[in-house]
């Protein structure tokens, strides 16, 4: 019953997020629309159950959907971002051949730059003044959480 | 009225106070090809001893208990794979630690990436991956170096498509 409740409560965030996501937009929906529809499906399938009378484990239930959000949001997240599976979009899009300059044409480094500096300026982490970008304090703060981690598992150059 | 039982709780509670030792196991092992899913082994198994001798005697864990326990240790090596893939490929992030010298141009960001080693390095490091996973191959095409998409690369992109339309998330990267 308590999978059963978990796969219920998944599938109708699954479907609201794809109908907000349709409606929407993905970068105006985001990620804080993302959390909130997740605590409501969530706060509604560990307290539902109970109301009716069915017979299920609170924590049980919020301990599968937290696993279930866990993966999905790989999946999302890796097809929102992967540069790796862009590339793999535009070589089948090219009928299965690309030169390294028709790749360059068609999703060049450049590109990505642009977006991604973009998208940063719009989350706060950036500032852009005449053409130069700077680091804002949310930017550093943001830095600050991956220090430790660096120093854990990093060698060599990354990104 | 929701009642918590002791059980899950202790299910839980040790799979998420265990996290840390997956990060640490990984960090030790972090050369070897199997260093995650080594690490997330340990981690398993010292989640498995917890729950098992600290449940109070006479009341072992229930198979929901177990479930809600293994779970939260799935999630947490998720959380752990997608915080590791963002330190070692995170474009964004590699992006604004170039800025923490300083204020910089687009140019001079796409020039100094990842201490100099610039863009193309990046790009090459994805083709790299997908080279690696049997995704695409690299081969010559009319003396230009060029790339060709396996059936599996194939499989792999349709479906990427296909979620992506589905979700309304564009071309996405």
């Amino acid at each position: 019953m308590d999978l059963l409740v978990a796969a219920a409560a998944f599938a109708v965030f699954l479907c609201a997020h794809i109908a907000l996501w349709h409606w929407l937009g993905p970068y105006r929906a985001g990620f804080p629309l993302l959390a909130t529809l997740w605590l409501l499906v969530t706060g509604a399938a560990v307290s539902i159950p109970a109301w009716l009378g069915v017979t299920a484990h609170p924590l049980t239930v919020l301990a599968v959907l937290t696993f279930l959000l866990a993966l999905y949001l790989q999946l999302y997240l890796g097809m929102l971002r992967s540069v790796s599976l862009r590339i793999l979009g535009e070589l089948s899009a090219q009928g299965g051949t690309l030169t390294r300059e028709t790749l360059d044409a068609s999703y060049s480094p450049q590109v990505m730059l642009d977006g991604r500096l973009a998208w940063m300026v719009d989350r706060g982490w950036l500032d852009r003044d005449d053409s130069d970008y700077r680091l804002t304090d949310s930017g550093r703060r943001v830095l600050a959480l991956r220090r430790p981690f660096v120093a854990l598992m990093v060698e060599g150059p990354t990104g | 009225m929701l009642a918590l039982e002791t059980n899950q709780l202790l299910a839980t509670g040790t799979a998420v106070v265990t996290l840390p030792i997956l990060i640490l196991a990984h960090s030790l092992m972090r050369k070897h090809t199997w260093g995650l899913p080594l690490a997330a082994l340990v981690q398993t198994s010292c989640w498995w001893m917890a729950c098992r001798y600290l449940a109070p005697s006479g009341a072992p864990l229930e198979p929901s208990d177990w479930v809600a326990g293994a779970a939260i240790l799935g999630a947490s090596w998720l959380a752990w794979m997608w915080v590791y893939s963002t330190l070692c490929r995170g474009f964004s992030l590699q992006l604004m630690v170039e800025l923490q010298a300083g204020p910089r141009g687009r140019k001079d960001l796409a020039d100094s990436y990842a201490g100099g080693l610039g863009l193309d390095w990046m790009l090459d490091k994805r083709i790299d991956g997908l080279e690696r996973a049997g995704l695409v191959q690299r081969n010559d095409l009319d003396g230009d170096e060029g790339l060709r998409i396996t059936p599996l690369g194939q499989v792999l992109a349709r479906l990427a498509g296909g979620y992506k339309w589905l979700v309304g998330i564009g071309a996405g990267g």
